[in-house]
C-alpha cells in the first residue's frame, strides 16, 4: 500500500447549493499505483471530474478520504499535473511562454528554461510554432501545448479529464498515440478520465466503470495488453475485445440511464 | 479555420485566402470612397444653403469655418487654448484611468466590497459627472485643477465598471490550472487576471475618451480664462457662429486622435488576440 501515489477511501461528494442538494459520487474507493496508468471511464456527468477536483485539492470530500503520498490532501496539490478538456493554454502568450510558465513560477534561471522550453517543444512537434498564439493554433497543437506545460515541470502524477474529448477521431487517435509515447518514456503516474471505453483500454493498465449520478466505481479490470502498443493496431487484438465487451456490459447500463433523465 | 502564416512561409499563397484578402481590401477601399463622398456632399450642402436659404449668422459656412480654423493656427492665437485643454484632459484622464483601474480590480478581487457598495456606485454613476463642476470650481478655483478633476470623474465610471466586469469574467479554469502548478495570488494577479482583464479595460478607455472632452469643455464653459470649451462659450455669447464652429472643428480632430491612439496601444497590448477574422466571409 506504501507505493500508491494517489489513495482514494470511502470518499463521497454532496453539493448543497440553493437550488439543489444531490450526492455526486458515494462510497469511491480507488488507489493508484507509481507509474500506473488508470483510466475511469463513464457517462458524462457522473462526477468523474468531482472525482479529479477532490485529488487535485480544488474541492474536499464531504465525508472519506483523499491521499496524495500518504498524506491527506487538504489544500491545492501543486505536485500535480492536471489537463483538462478545455484548453487553459493562457491566450496571451506564446508557445513557449506556454510552455515555460510553470519553470517561470518555480523560478528556474532563464538560460535553464529556455532549454528545457525547447527541447519539449521539439519533442512536441511544435518547433517554428514558438512565437505563436493560441489562437494561431490548430486545435491540436493547443492541446500539445497544454500536454507538454504540463509535463515540463515533471509532476508527481497527471490528472487528465477528457484531454482529446473536443477533437476529431483521427487527432484523436494520432494523440493517443503520443500519449502512449510519453508514458512509456517517462512511465508517469496518471489517472485518465474519458468517457470513451475504447481510449480507457488502448491508453490504460486499469480501467474503472463509473456509475452515473451518484457516481461510484462499479467494476475494474486490469488491461493486461502488454507495452508498448500500437494504438492503430491494439483494437483489433482479441484481448481488446474481450476486455471492450465485458466493461461495455457494465457501462451500457449507465449509458442508458443517463439518456433516460 | 486555421489561417496560420505556414502558407505564407513556404512561398505557396493560398488562394482562396488571397481572393479573401483581395475582397476585404476592395470593401474597405469601397466604403471610404462613400465616407469621402458622404462627407464632402455634407459640406457642399452646408455651403450652398449658407447665406442662401438660411442666414449665415446662425450656420456660418464651411469655408469661413475652415478660414477661421487656418488663421487661429497661422497666428498662435489658438495654441493656449489647445494646450490649456489638452493638458486638462491629459491628465483628467490619466488621473481618472489610473484610479478607475485600480479600483476595477481591487473590488473585482473583493466580492464583498463591490457588493457592499454597489447600489452606492450605480447610483453615483448615473449622476451626469458634469453636473458637479461648479462645485469643483468652488472648491478648487477657476484654473486648471477643477477641469482635471471633472474629467477625472466623468472618465471614472466608464473605466471603473469595464475593469470591473473584466476580473470577473476571468476564467476561473485559467486561474485554477495556474493556482496547480503552484502560481502564487500575485503571479496569477500578474499574468493573468491582468491580461485577461485588458480587453474590458481598452473597451472602458476607448469609450472614455469623449467623455473627457465633455469633461474639459463643459468645466472650461462654467468658468475659465482659457480653453476650446472658453472659447466656444465667448463666440456663441458675442453670436459668432464661424467661432464656435471652428471650436468644435478642434474638438472633433482631438477626440479622433486620441481615438486613435487608444486604438493603437490597444492592438499593441491585445495582439494575442485572433487577427485576420475580420477577413472573414
Amino acid at each position: 500500500m506504501t507505493d500508491s501515489v494517489i489513495e482514494i477511501r470511502d470518499v463521497h461528494k454532496r453539493f448543497i447549493t440553493r437550488k439543489a442538494n444531490f450526492l455526486a459520487i458515494h462510497s469511491v474507493n480507488l488507489s493508484i499505483k507509481r507509474n500506473e496508468f488508470v483510466a475511469i471511464v463513464g457517462p458524462s456527468g457522473c462526477g468523474k471530474s468531482t472525482l479529479l477536483n477532490l485529488i487535485a485539492g480544488l474541492d474536499y470530500p464531504t465525508r472519506g478520504k483523499v491521499l496524495y503520498e500518504g498524506k491527506p490532501v487538504t489544500e491545492i496539490n501543486t505536485d500535480l499535473g492536471y489537463i483538462t478538456q478545455n484548453d487553459t493554454v493562457l491566450p496571451w502568450r506564446t508557445v513557449e511562454e506556454n510552455v515555460g510558465i510553470s519553470l517561470e513560477i518555480r523560478k528556474i534561471p532563464k538560460a535553464l528554461k529556455d532549454e528545457k522550453v525547447r527541447s519539449y517543444i521539439q519533442m512536441a512537434g511544435l518547433a517554428g510554432f514558438e512565437k505563436f498564439y493560441p489562437s494561431q493554433l490548430s486545435g491540436g497543437m493547443r492541446k500539445r501545448v497544454g500536454i507538454i506545460r504540463t509535463l515540463i515541470y515533471d509532476p508527481g502524477a497527471i490528472l487528465m479529464d477528457e484531454p482529446f474529448g473536443a477533437l476529431d477521431a483521427q487527432l484523436k487517435l494520432v494523440m493517443q498515440n503520443e500519449l502512449l509515447k510519453i508514458f512509456d518514456e517517462t512511465r508517469k503516474t496518471i489517472l485518465f478520465v474519458t468517457h470513451d471505453l475504447g481510449e480507457a483500454i488502448s491508453l490504460a493498465d486499469r480501467v474503472a466503470v463509473f456509475s452515473g449520478r451518484p457516481g461510484t466505481i462499479k467494476k475494474i479490470k486490469e488491461v493486461l495488453i502488454p507495452r508498448p502498443r500500437d494504438i492503430f493496431k491494439i483494437r483489433f487484438s482479441k484481448r481488446f475485445g474481450d476486455l471492450y465487451e465485458e466493461l461495455w456490459e457494465s457501462l451500457k447500463e449507465e449509458v442508458s440511464k443517463g439518456e433516460s433523465l | 479555420m486555421d489561417l496560420d502564416k505556414s502558407s505564407e512561409e513556404n512561398g505557396s499563397p493560398d488562394p482562396l485566402k488571397q481572393e479573401l484578402i483581395r475582397r476585404h481590401y476592395l470593401r474597405r477601399v469601397r466604403i471610404n470612397l462613400y465616407r469621402l463622398f458622404f462627407g464632402i456632399s455634407c459640406l457642399l450642402l452646408w455651403e450652398v444653403t449658407s447665406g442662401r436659404w438660411i442666414k449665415e449668422l446662425y450656420i456660418s459656412s464651411p469655408t469661413a469655418v475652415l478660414r477661421r480654423f487656418v488663421e487661429w493656427y497661422a497666428s498662435g492665437f489658438f495654441f493656449p487654448h489647445l494646450a490649456a485643454t489638452l493638458s486638462e484632459m491629459a491628465l483628467g484622464f490619466v488621473i481618472g484611468g489610473a484610479f478607475a483601474i485600480l479600483m476595477g480590480f481591487i473590488f473585482g478581487m473583493k466580492k464583498l466590497w463591490a457588493e457592499i457598495l454597489d447600489p452606492f456606485l450605480i447610483a453615483l454613476w448615473s449622476v451626469p459627472g458634469v453636473i458637479l463642476g461648479p462645485l469643483f470650481i468652488l472648491y478648487f478655483g477657476i484654473g486648471l485643477t477643477p477641469k482635471i478633476i471633472l474629467v477625472a470623474t466623468t472618465v471614472f465610471f466608464l473605466i471603473f465598471f469595464n475593469t470591473l466586469t473584466g476580473t470577473r469574467e476571468v476564467n476561473p479554469e485559467l486561474v485554477s490550472s495556474i493556482r496547480l502548478m503552484g502560481g502564487s495570488r500575485t503571479f496569477i494577479f500578474h499574468k493573468v487576471i491582468i491580461p485577461s482583464a485588458s480587453a474590458w479595460i481598452f473597451t472602458g478607455l476607448r469609450n472614455a475618451v469623449p467623455f473627457a472632452i465633455i469633461g474639459a469643455v463643459v468645466g472650461e464653459m462654467f468658468s475659465a480664462t482659457r480653453g476650446i470649451g472658453w472659447l466656444i462659450e465667448r463666440a456663441s455669447g458675442v453670436l459668432d457662429t464661424t467661432g464656435v464652429f471652428a471650436g468644435l472643428l478642434n474638438l472633433l480632430i482631438l477626440g479622433l486622435l486620441l481615438n486613435e491612439g487608444v486604438a493603437q496601444l490597444e492592438t499593441h497590448a491585445l495582439r494575442w488576440k485572433a487577427r485576420g477574422l475580420e477577413i472573414g466571409l
